[in-house]
Parts: C-alpha cells; structure tokens; sequence
C-alpha cells in the first residue's frame, strides 16, 4: 500500500513508530539533545511536505531515518568546523560545549562510549549508531544506508574492532 | 576450525540464520579463542547497552518530548500550509494535461476559422444576394421574378414621381473594415505615374 506522507492518519502512524529512533540516532551523532528535537522535527516536516509517495511504511521509515541521519551529521560536521576555527583564532583549544544538566545526567560510561564514537570514521559511526541505538537489523540498516546487508555486517565489526581498541585505550588513559 | 571474526559479530547481533546460530554456539562454548573475541564483542555491545538506558534517553524518548515534538511539527506544517494555498502545487496526469491542452488547441482553432464567426473580412458594402428589399409598393407591376430588381424599383419609383426615402441600414453583426485601396488614392497615384 502506497503511503501518502500528506495523509494524517498515515503521518501519526509513522510518526508514532519512528520517532524515537530518530531523537536517539540524532541525540547520538550530534551529542546535543536540544538540536536532535531540532532534527526530529526537522525531517518530519519534510517528510511531511514530500510529494512522492512511499510504496511501503517501511520504505517511509527508512526514508526518514536517512533525512535525520544526513541533517545530523551536516549539524556535526559544521559545529565541528565552527570549533576548529574558534581554536584556531583564540590560539587555544576549547573543549566541546555541553549542556550543564545533559552533563550532569550523563554517566562516565556514556562520556568514554562517546569520545570512542566520535573517533569513528562517519561510515562506521553511522552503521554502529543505527544498530545499537537505533535496534535496526542489518537488512534495515543496509535499506537506510543504500548498502548490502553483507556490506552492513562488515562495517559493524569494524567498528566494533576500533571501538574495542579505543575504548581500552581511553580506560588505560583515565586510569 | 574456527569461524570468521565476523560471524562471531553477527553471532552477537543475533543476525545470523538459526542452524548457523547453533553451530557457532556450540563452536564458541568449546574454543578458547573464539570466546574471547565473542566476549570483547559482547562486553561493547553492553556498553551501548548502558548508555542507551541512561536518564538522557528516558527524556528524548518520552512522552513529553514526543508530544513536544508533535506539536511543533502539527504547528509548522499547518502555517507553511496555509501560507503556500496559492502556491500549493497540483499533480496532475499526463496524459489528462496533454488532453486539455489539445482541447483548448482545437477549440481556439474553431472558434478563429468558424464560418459563424463574427469577424468577417467580406464586409457587404451593397445588397447582396441574400439580401431582400424590404417592402414593396402594392402598385409595382408583378415581374416573373418575385423578387424585384433594384435599379427596376428606382425606375419604377421614379416614373410614378414619387418621392422616396432610402435609408441604408449596414449589417449590425459586422464589421466594418477596410478593404482595397481608396478611389481617390488610386487617382493619384495614376495621374502621377502618366505625368
């Protein structure tokens, strides 16, 4: 059945089902809570106004997951350029600004699994971030990413193995 | 034998088919090696695990961040819908636009090439055959031809001594137009071209 993103009934059905998956892969690429609500909003209201019509629900979720994906990274890429140039002209380097409360509500596990993360190259972090935030299986990961299936298994053990490595590198370093 | 580091992967994701499943379980509980990578593995995804139960996740995926959300998607999508109603964009078939525009192609050539159309280059500047005189005078000497010849009528009306009133009246559904070029012009145009 062809989805129409314009139809309100099917709009609050995808909404209901794809939104926290979206908040979180967002959360978890940008690191910011305030901008992943930003993006979530964002890729529904062009979801909204897509004329095209999706041959499937699923195609429409994956379709979505790719939009907030996308704007996620742009967001990261950008503030993460913005900063560079900020230690660059104050010839000092200033660490990454976050919300007070997301600091103090963030465990010191989340801070080292997300100083690994962002370590990744964006080809795994984003196949990693799908998988175990977003709990999408290789052949939704691979519909989202326009990769194989196969190709999705490879990417998550590489990055698991960097993760590994990085992980055990930053303990030994806090330690 | 031992099984590729990344089955043992997919093995963690729980993605691979059931047989294979059970034969790298089985694999896994009696090899050493393949224990240890199954359990760097694991010990990872437990990590994610835990950072995807903080407090943080509790609050973007709750139900008042969802309904937040909503809200400012409904509020967005019905301004932006209200602002663009004249500039809303329409779908429309093909092969229906091609229809509609052959139509209109048809019909403004029926209407410029119609013989009942009102523009009509010929414009009568006398009585033409159609055209009947009126009336005629009940003395009028009866003819073969029932319907009377004009210069005869003026002949006619004359030899009575009778006075008569013409009035010509131009076709009101016409045009008037221009046609030809003018007498006087032409007489012009002769005299210089003998001198």
């Amino acid at each position: 059945m062809k989805i129409h993103s314009n139809n309100p009934e099917a709009f609050q059905g995808i909404y209901d089902k794809t939104f926290h998956i979206i908040v979180k892969v967002a959360y978890h690429i940008t690191l910011d809570a305030d901008v992943a609500e930003d993006i979530c909003q964002e890729a529904f209201i062009r979801f909204y106004h897509r004329t095209v019509p999706f041959p499937s629900e699923d195609q429409a979720r994956y379709w979505l997951i790719r939009v907030a994906k996308n704007l996620s990274f742009n967001y990261y890429k950008r503030k993460k350029r913005e900063r560079s140039a900020l230690e660059r002209y104050s010839f000092e380097p200033k660490p990454h600004q976050h919300n007070g409360e997301e600091l103090l509500m963030r465990s010191e596990t989340e801070q080292l699994v997300h100083r690994a993360v962002e370590q990744l190259p964006d080809s795994l972090r984003s196949v990693i971030v799908l998988k175990e935030y977003g709990n999408l299986s290789y052949r939704e990961i691979g519909k989202v990413l326009h990769i194989t299936e196969n190709n999705v298994k490879v990417r998550v053990h590489r990055a698991r193995n960097m993760l590994g490595t990085l992980l055990k590198e930053d303990e030994a370093h806090v330690l | 034998m031992c099984y590729d580091e990344q089955v043992i992967s997919a093995y963690v994701d729980g993605e691979l088919a059931e047989s294979l499943h059970k034969e790298v379980q089985e694999h896994i509980e009696s090899c050493d090696y393949c224990r240890s990578i199954q359990a760097e593995y694991h010990s990872v995804k437990e990590l994610f695990f835990a950072v995807g139960n903080s407090p943080i996740h509790d609050t973007l995926t709750g139900p008042h961040t969802k309904a937040r959300v909503w809200q400012q998607i409904q509020r967005k999508t019905r301004r932006e819908t209200a602002q663009n109603f004249w500039h809303r964009q329409i779908q429309v078939p093909l092969p229906l636009a091609a229809g509609v525009l052959a139509a209109v192609v048809v019909l403004a050539f029926t209407l410029i090439f119609s013989p009942f159309s009102s523009d009509q280059s010929g414009v009568p500047l006398a009585l033409q055959e159609d055209d009947s005189i009126p009336s005629v005078p009940t003395n009028y000497p009866a003819t073969e031809n029932s319907r009377p010849d004009l210069e005869q009528l003026l002949r006619f009306l004359s030899d009575q001594g009778a006075a008569v009133e013409v009035k010509i009246q131009l076709p009101s559904s016409s045009k008037i137009q221009v046609s030809g070029e003018p007498q006087l012009l032409r007489a012009a145009d002769f005299r210089r071209s003998g001198e």
